[in-house]
């Protein structure tokens, strides 16, 4: 790509990258929540595939990793739902920490814990989904 | 007024709408969807739109009769937006695809398709 895209994408994935960790950590209060902050990611790693090539981003960020990434955020989501199963509370995504006051930022017990790990889940999964798309190939007959 | 502003949000649809019909290169094509998505987008913000209301948040130091503007429209259109941007991620790669094999963006060019 031109080289006056390239810097300008480089200037502006920084504040696009702080306003997805706005929205994933304010997801209980804010309109947004992790699936929001995750696309945000998602799309801030699709720029960079078209702008700086398919190749670079190869390079610094392999799919095989990205894939792990994936998996083990989706595996903690369960996780953390089965810790509330053997609580007291005996449901699951039981709220087995204690909730702050009503105005704050720590105030909802594991919401803001799953806001995360979705983020993490969502971005991977759309980051994967355009990367195995563009990298895919069919073998020369 | 509002007559005023929902014309705005339906010119921009229209606007989408001719820069998906006229143009011949695919990435205007997906730029003209895209602009057809934030038209409804506004639409629908505008709807939910009310003079002197403040923002659906419950806030400290807040009087009970405090009117709130419509909450649904705001908790609706993220989600149209991240549909969009999946369905924006599939048309790329098509589109970076084609440009691959044929080595142009230009939808009469690429018109010959072969098995």
């Amino acid at each position: 790509m031109d080289r006056l895209i390239k810097t300008a994408v480089g200037l502006i994935i920084g504040p696009i990258l702080v306003f997805a960790l706005y929205v994933i950590n304010y997801g209980h209060i804010l309109p947004g929540e992790g699936f929001d902050g995750g696309a945000l990611i998602a799309a801030v790693l699709v720029l960079c595939i078209i702008v700086y090539g398919k190749q670079e981003v190869r390079k610094r960020l392999n799919l095989s990793i990205v894939l792990t990434i994936s998996a083990i955020s989706g595996l903690l989501l369960i996780l953390v739902g089965l810790i509330g199963l053997v609580s007291k509370g005996k449901v699951l995504f039981y709220n087995f920490i204690p909730q702050g006051n009503i105005h704050n930022l720590f105030s909802s017990g594991i919401v803001m814990i799953c806001n995360i790990i979705l983020g993490i889940l969502v971005g991977a999964s759309l980051y994967l989904l355009f990367g195995y798309l563009v990298i895919y190939r069919r073998d020369k007959e | 007024m509002s007559i005023f502003l929902y014309s705005i949000s339906i010119l921009l649809m229209l606007l989408g709408l001719y820069c998906i019909i006229v143009k011949e290169s695919l990435i205007k094509t997906i730029i003209g969807i895209k602009i057809m998505s934030y038209g409804i987008c506004l639409f629908f913000i505008l709807i939910s739109y009310k003079i002197g209301a403040h923002a659906p948040i419950i806030t400290e130091n807040m009087s009970p009769e405090t009117s709130f503007v419509d909450p649904i429209p705001h908790a609706l259109m993220p989600a149209i937006m991240i549909i969009g941007l999946a369905a924006m991620g599939l048309m790329l790669a098509t589109a970076i695809k084609l440009y691959e094999k044929y080595g142009t963006f230009d939808i009469d060019k690429i018109r010959q398709l072969r098995g």
